[in-house]
């Protein structure tokens, strides 16, 4: 029995959960959330934790099939594609259909809403991880996000789990299998050159030397060689000033730090006018269906897409440190500078985000922001920055991929939760010094930061780098 | 008397329960080249990133260049060149922009020597390191750790994932750059006739120590074997 490749590929997800204490609590806390969504959704007709626990779980199931099939394996051993795809169908079919189809009979409801939704999430979850998985995550994230403070899109939610909705549930049904099925065609042409790293390898973790990833790729191709030869002189000019900062750095602490600054080439000015054509995209067409404000966008955009862009650079940093680690500089004057060089680049993405979102807002709100409450979401997102930060960088320090993952969820929890919190406080027609508790929260958030940062200076100094 | 370009005095480093290192001593004498020998998991990567203070041994010392490893100064590591057995540079940068950056933070960088061995080597200096191959990340490697000149030269499984030609004209780099003990090497390779070419000295690595150290032509007179008989006696092959 347990020789069968059937059993043998289903058991590379028990073991994959078991290999760690962490992950075993990881996935036992999945397992308890999909349960108590379940007996939730039955008792009260609340989707959201099932939902929830459905979408991390399709996260976690494509990242391992995707590793199965990115390998020469899937190409010469006989029978491998057909294990490896029927046990990943029967989990999915599980978890996207019989479980809320499940749950919503004992509910007493029709099932086609719940189980439109999961497919439609899972469809989102294969696309996001075989297309442009940065660009695809971000914006996934940044329209999460944006619907995320809107009632109308949750009430829709919670009136299709409910059955009110069957017509749309059936559309949205027909586009999530038409996802899932081009997923699924994606995800059988994958080779051992697979065209996206998984989400942990995206953080440096077993990448290996010569794997392209979906920028190397596109610029192999005709589009990428114009952006190439378009990029070109900004390059050359950045790699110019980055070797004057090395040579300067013995007079100059400015240069000493910015010589670290070594985690891709992207150009301030044009990120800024990136940020602001997204941002003014976004609230120019959410704004048209009345779903939003587009101060919260602004708000949440501040708080959390400087983090986040600021915690995938660890990839590259991560991979290169042993590299760096043998340039001349001794530890600990390394360890400062790469560390304040980081800071600094998280400094720019935020400042990037203020310069792109702030004058929108100031032009767009209406009614218009006050000032008090303006400086408030500055100030707040500013001190929660620093918090994430901190405790970002000092989890990155125990080099794990289980913390990887950690940090991302810490990334996105903290800096969403503080925003939602700002948001609600400055703009739900509170008096203006209602923001004091936004920023006494992050202030104390950017205090832990600040203690963070000190503890991965002092565990980097003691730390491997191999 | 000068102290030992490597010293490693009772190095013990342990991977979870697994014992790689056990109590390993040795002593590498300036201007010598050691090829260091040992099967596949002996140690001999634990070693080097010992010596290098990359990793922190649970016990002993080690010193490089007079100096502890794991304090190593920033003159010291401009004395140093490294090439690692799996190399990780920037994936976005041209191989240029990355002889220039890592030139800038040397003083005594030799462009001439680089452009050189960038030309004889066919290393494409306009393409960019994310896809190259594992050969060519390899020489782009090689010619970093070479760059400055340095005095110490470790090489972990150098030629591992080099064609016969670029290897020829490695390890006859090597041999021109150790000439006549000018500087001191260290490297690791599973090419015996390789490290015959080019070392003088050999260390064989067994069971987390070092079992036998000392000139290569002594080992030979001892066994009375090549170098490739006498590994496979001692491992009882």
């Amino acid at each position: 029995m347990l020789s069968s490749a059937y059993t043998q590929v289903a058991l590379t997800y028990l073991r994959r959960c078991r290999s760690s204490g962490i992950r075993m609590l990881l996935a036992i806390a999945w397992g308890a959330m999909l349960a108590v969504g379940a007996t939730a959704m039955a008792f009260s007709r609340e989707p959201l934790v099932l939902l929830i626990a459905s979408f991390i779980t399709f996260i976690g199931i494509v990242d391992h099939v995707k590793e199965q099939f990115a390998r020469w394996d899937a190409q010469l051993v006989p029978g491998y594609r057909r294990a490896h795809l029927t046990i990943a169908a029967v989990a999915i079919l599980f978890l996207a259909v019989l479980l809320p189809a499940m749950a919503a009979r004992l509910a007493g409801l029709q099932p086609i809403g719940l189980v439109a939704i999961a497919v439609s999430l899972l469809g989102a979850v294969l696309w996001c991880e075989l297309q442009f998985t940065g660009l695809s995550w971000m914006l996934c994230s940044v329209f999460f996000v944006a619907n995320a403070s809107s009632r109308s899109i949750g009430q829709t939610i919670t009136e299709m789990a409910s059955g009110q909705l069957d017509p749309q549930a059936a559309i949205l049904f027909a586009i999530g299998i038409a996802m899932v099925s081009v997923g699924a065609f994606k995800l059988l042409r994958l080779d051992e050159k697979m065209p996206q790293p998984r989400l942990s390898e995206m953080f440096g973790a077993g990448r290996s030397a010569g794997t392209q990833n979906a920028a190397e790729q596109m610029a192999e191709g005709r589009f990428g060689c114009w952006v190439n030869q378009w990029k070109c002189p900004y390059l050359d000019r950045r790699m110019a000033a980055l070797a004057d900062h090395a040579r300067r750095a013995d007079t100059s602490t400015w240069s000493a730090i910015r010589r670290w600054q070594t985690q891709g080439a992207a150009s301030w000015w044009k990120l800024c006018l990136l940020i602001f054509a997204i941002f003014f995209a976004m609230q120019f067409f959410l704004s048209r269906s009345g779903l939003h404000n587009p101060t919260t966008l602004a708000t949440f955009y501040l708080f959390i897409m400087p983090a986040a862009m600021s915690t995938g650079m660890w990839r590259l940093r991560i991979t290169a440190m042993p590299f760096e680690m043998l340039l001349p500089a001794d530890r600990a004057t390394y360890l400062r500078q790469m560390i304040a060089a980081l800071g600094l680049l998280h400094f720019q993405f935020w400042a990037a985000f203020v310069t792109a979102t702030i004058p929108c807002v100031l032009l767009a709100a209406q009614p218009p922001l006050p000032l008090a409450d303006l400086a408030t979401i500055l100030l707040g997102s500013a001190l929660a920055q620093v918090g994430v930060f901190g405790v970002s960088i000092w989890l990155v320090t125990h080099r794990s991929q289980v913390l990887f993952t950690i940090v991302i969820i810490v990334v996105a929890g903290v800096t969403g939760g503080a925003g939602s919190f700002a948001v609600s406080s400055c703009l739900s027609g509170h008096p203006w010094h209602a923001g004091y508790k936004v920023l006494i929260a992050t202030g104390l958030f950017s205090i832990i930061g600040i203690g963070s940062i000190y503890a991965a200076y002092r565990r980097w100094l003691v730390a491997d780098f191999d | 008397m000068t102290e030992p370009a490597i010293e490693l005095r009772g190095i013990t480093k342990s991977y979870g329960k697994k014992p790689v290192l056990a109590g390993l001593d040795l002593s590498v004498p300036h201007g010598s080249v050691v090829g260091l020998l040992g099967v596949n998991g002996s140690g001999k990567t634990t070693l080097m990133k010992c010596a290098l203070g990359l990793i922190r041994p649970q016990a002993g010392q080690a010193r490089l260049l007079g100096e502890p490893s794991w304090t190593l100064s920033a003159a010291a590591k401009a004395r140093i060149g490294y090439v690692p057995q799996v190399v990780n540079l920037y994936p976005w940068m041209k191989v240029r922009h990355l002889l220039e950056y890592t030139a800038a933070f040397y003083p005594n960088w030799n462009d001439d020597l680089v452009a050189r061995l960038t030309k004889e080597w066919d290393i494409p200096r306009d393409d960019r390191i994310g896809p190259l191959s594992v050969g060519q990340l390899q020489k782009v490697a090689i010619v970093l750790a070479l760059g400055h000149e340095p005095d110490l030269l470790i090489l972990d499984e150098p030629a591992a994932s080099l064609d016969p030609v670029a290897r020829r004209q490695f390890l006859q780099e090597i041999i021109s750059l150790a000439e006549p003990g000018r500087r001191t090497v260290l490297f690791s390779t599973h090419i015996t006739s390789d490290l015959e070419r080019v070392a003088d000295r050999v260390a064989i690595l067994k069971s987390g120590r070092v079992t036998w150290h000392g000139l290569l032509d002594d080992l030979k007179e001892q066994t009375h074997v090549n170098l490739e008989e006498s590994f496979l006696e001692m491992h009882n092959v």
